[in-house]
């Protein structure tokens, strides 16, 4: 607009002439449009003096900065409280008056107002002979366009980064209408952007998937709140594949939805791994109650979650005692503690775990059983659970046992039977060699010395004699365990009968038989034996008495802890130095004094018979003394 | 010629001696173990030291071979080699190795000790 002001007057003056009528109602109207702009319109003169502005102006002035204008008022009283603005201003002006016609954008001054901005177009302003007079501006509102400008600013910045990043983004309009795809989405469906806004998504996600998905965009738009969802999605290569879809709402200031975005992410690999898990899972399970064995299963810190049905028939027990550590108190008393050090083990190195245990079945009765585990890892290799059975090997176990104890019995017999062998034929061979070279020099001497040949020949007779006899006793012995017949034996009777019996014996030793005290007086056991083994233990005593004094013996009987009946036989002869003799005094046919006095069969067979049913035999001595024989015998029952 | 003899049984001692006695030239010394065996040797003058030994197997506190091998360490080969002849009731081959082996033993005879043996012995010596 190029008008000329020649008045400064602010109100209108009706003029006498038409012509001054009319330019008067003209300049009425032109100030009233003036005054009624929404645009703001401010004008100076050269001295920087306001010489007219509109109400718009006015009203933002006053918004701004608190003052009121008025015409005639320069720069520096309406900015004085704003030296920086002023200067600010001055320079524009001053440009203006210079006769620059430019355009300045701001935001706008009032407080709170920012996001209003105004292009402020400055002109100068020429009298009619081109004299600068003073300069004005007109302000325009263009927020809408910044505003607009920002957008599209922010929108390319959003672009770039979602078509940057490997995975699908769209964005939506508050209808659910796609309005933007990124990069990926097109080179991942192999088609380009537009033909996807154009065309639609729904064709590219798998038919099953399909109704929950529409389902959850449908959710998300009517109340514009998130969504995530597991679909299918067709790719270029005609190959479907899982996404993870994820969308969440943009709102205004008003807390209105304007847009939704949302990506989806391609987690086919890992759905397929895990489904593929899933399903080994549910097998297992199947597999689980199908087998004869119990099966059991543990989280990894060792708390049982599952036992198949196989467990529960067995142990009687209900899911509640069983489940996380109940099963313990299935388990035998004396197993529990190895039990569960190798579970602990197993579960902290990782590796298999196998342990022989009791388990209680529903009656009370316990039977053995192997259970082994194995680790179970996830699709990324993870130990989540422990998969064990446990299997009845109560059957082999007593067998593997008994065998054990056969093999150990056998070799026991091996041993005793050669070291046997050896002495029997040492000890039959001996006295034989004797008589051979006896009867060589009968042959040849003179009858003086054929008595004393004689006399020695007699000796190895009386030996040989007393091996054979030795290994008669021995046999019948062996014959005699196939139908022992055992009783309630008094140990005193027997005692009475074994004095009688050698009374002849004992009376020529000068020897006494002494009872001590008698814990207990009977014992089940076969006669025969008992009474075989005090015999020959008293006969021992005998034979090798100390001959100066007098034989004393003494017996007495002890209840032990374990179970055994014990007696206790003491004498007062010389002892024995059980250093040297202890490995030999119970086997047969060992020497222990030189020459003839072999001590036969004697304590041997009380070892054996003592040993046959689980007893043994032990003695103690103190040369010069005497010696105490110990035999800890087990009663039959 | 001198023998020590090592038996532990004192009947067959008195057989050696009713032996030996009508041998021509034969000095006798009985030891009933091996300690005494090793008491008598220690004791021995040079004049005195035996030319033939023999030595029981079968002795319950030391062993034939367990003598042998004590006589061995105290004396050497030199004053015994040759003269150990083992007497022994058992023909095990073990044994039999055994003596085979050890360079100090010059023959297994077996019990008893007869004319027969006591021959060989005399002539190898000589």
């Amino acid at each position: 607009m190029d008008w000329v002001m020649e008045t400064n007057k602010k109100s209108t003056k009706y003029t006498r002439s038409s012509r001054e009528a009319a330019t008067a109602q003209q300049e009425g109207w032109v100030k009233t449009i003036f005054d009624g702009m929404s645009d703001m319109m401010v004008a100076i003169d050269t001295d920087y003096c306001l010489v007219a502005y509109n109400n718009a102006y006015q009203k933002e002035f006053n918004a701004a900065f608190g003052k009121e204008i008025a015409i005639g008022m320069s720069l520096e009283e309406a900015m004085e409280d704003m030296p920086e603005k002023l200067e600010k201003a001055k320079e524009r002006w001053s440009l203006a008056l210079q006769g620059e016609d430019f355009i300045f954008v701001k935001p706008s001054e009032i407080p709170g107002q920012q996001e209003t901005y105004h292009e402020l177009a400055y002109r100068c302003i020429r009298n009619k002979e081109g004299i600068i007079i003073g300069a004005s501006y007109l302000a325009r509102d263009i927020s809408d366009r910044i505003r607009a400008e920002k957008e599209v600013k922010l929108m390319q910045e959003f672009i770039a980064l979602a078509d940057a990043i490997p995975q699908i983004v769209w964005t939506s309009r508050p209808d659910g209408i796609k309005d933007f795809v990124n990069k990926w989405a097109s080179s991942f469906t192999g088609y380009p952007k537009e033909e996807l806004l154009e065309k639609g998504w729904q064709r590219f996600i798998h038919p099953d998937d399909a109704p929950t998905y529409a389902y959850q965009l449908k959710q998300l738009v009517d109340s514009g709140s998130q969504f995530e969802a597991e679909y299918r999605l067709l790719s270029k290569d005609n190959v479907y594949r899982w996404h993870i879809g994820r969308a969440v709402p943009v709102t205004n200031k008003q807390g209105e939805v304007v847009r939704f975005i949302g990506t989806a992410t391609d987690i086919h690999e890992n759905k397929v791994l895990l489904e593929k898990f899933e399903l080994k899972v549910r097998e297992l399970e199947q597999v689980s109650e199908a087998i004869p064995q119990l099966v059991w299963k543990t989280g990894v810190n060792g708390n049982a979650n599952y036992f198949n049905r196989q467990w529960y028939d067995y142990t009687g027990l209900t899911a509640q005692q069983s489940l996380n550590d109940g099963w313990l108190s299935a388990i035998h008393p004396e197993d529990q503690e190895g039990a569960l050090s190798a579970l602990q083990h197993s579960f902290s190195s990782g590796t298999p775990f196998q342990f022989e245990f009791r388990l209680l079945r529903s009656d009370g009765i316990y039977h053995w059983f192997i259970s082994m585990a194995v680790p179970f890892r996830n699709h990324l290799g993870e130990i989540v659970q422990w998969f064990g059975t446990c299997t009845d090997i109560h059957e082999q176990k007593l067998q593997r046992d008994e065998l054990n104890n056969k093999n150990q019995k056998l070799f026991q017999i091996n041993s005793y039977l050669d070291e046997f062998v050896h002495a029997v034929a040492h000890d039959l061979r001996s006295p034989v060699a004797g008589l051979k070279l006896s009867f060589e020099l009968l042959k040849q001497v003179d009858e003086s010395k054929q008595d004393k040949i004689i006399k020695g020949c007699e000796a190895f007779l009386d030996r040989l004699d007393n091996t054979l006899k030795g290994l008669v006793q021995l046999i019948e012995v062996q014959e005699d365990s196939q139908q022992s017949f055992y009783e309630q034996i008094d140990v005193q009777q027997v005692i009475e009968g074994i004095v009688l019996d050698l009374k002849e014996k004992l009376m020529s030793a000068g020897a006494s038989v002494k009872n001590g005290h008698f814990e207990w007086r009977t014992i089940r056991y076969p006669k025969s034996y008992i009474y075989n083994i005090l015999r020959n233990i008293i006969r021992y005593t005998l034979r090798f008495r100390d001959e100066s004094h007098p034989l004393r013996l003494e017996i007495a009987t002890r209840q032990t802890r374990d179970g055994f009946y014990m007696i206790e036989v003491q004498d007062n002869g010389p002892g024995i130095n059980l250093e040297k003799e202890r490995k030999y005094l119970f086997k047969p046919f060992s020497h222990i004094n030189k020459g003839s006095d072999q001590q036969g069969m004697g304590l041997a067979i009380v070892k054996h018979m003592v040993e046959k049913n689980g007893g043994y035999v032990d003695v103690s001595s103190s040369l010069g003394k005497g010696t105490c024989f110990q035999l800890y015998l087990k009663e039959y029952i | 010629m001198r023998i020590l003899i090592v038996e532990d049984d004192e009947l067959t001692l008195q057989l050696y001696d009713i032996l030996l006695e009508d041998q021509q030239g034969i000095e006798w010394t009985k030891a009933g173990n091996g300690s005494e065996a090793m008491a008598y040797l220690n004791q021995c003058k040079n004049e005195e030291w035996p030319d033939v030994v023999l030595v029981d197997l079968d002795m319950p506190d030391m062993s034939g071979f367990e003598l042998i091998e004590k006589m061995e360490e105290k004396y050497g080969k030199k004053l015994l080699s040759g003269k150990i002849y083992i007497l022994t009731n058992s023909i095990s081959k073990r044994d039999e190795e055994k003596a085979d082996k050890h360079p100090l033993v010059q023959g297994l005879l077996s019990k008893p000790l007869g004319e027969e043996s006591l021959q060989r012995i005399t002539t190898s010596i000589v």
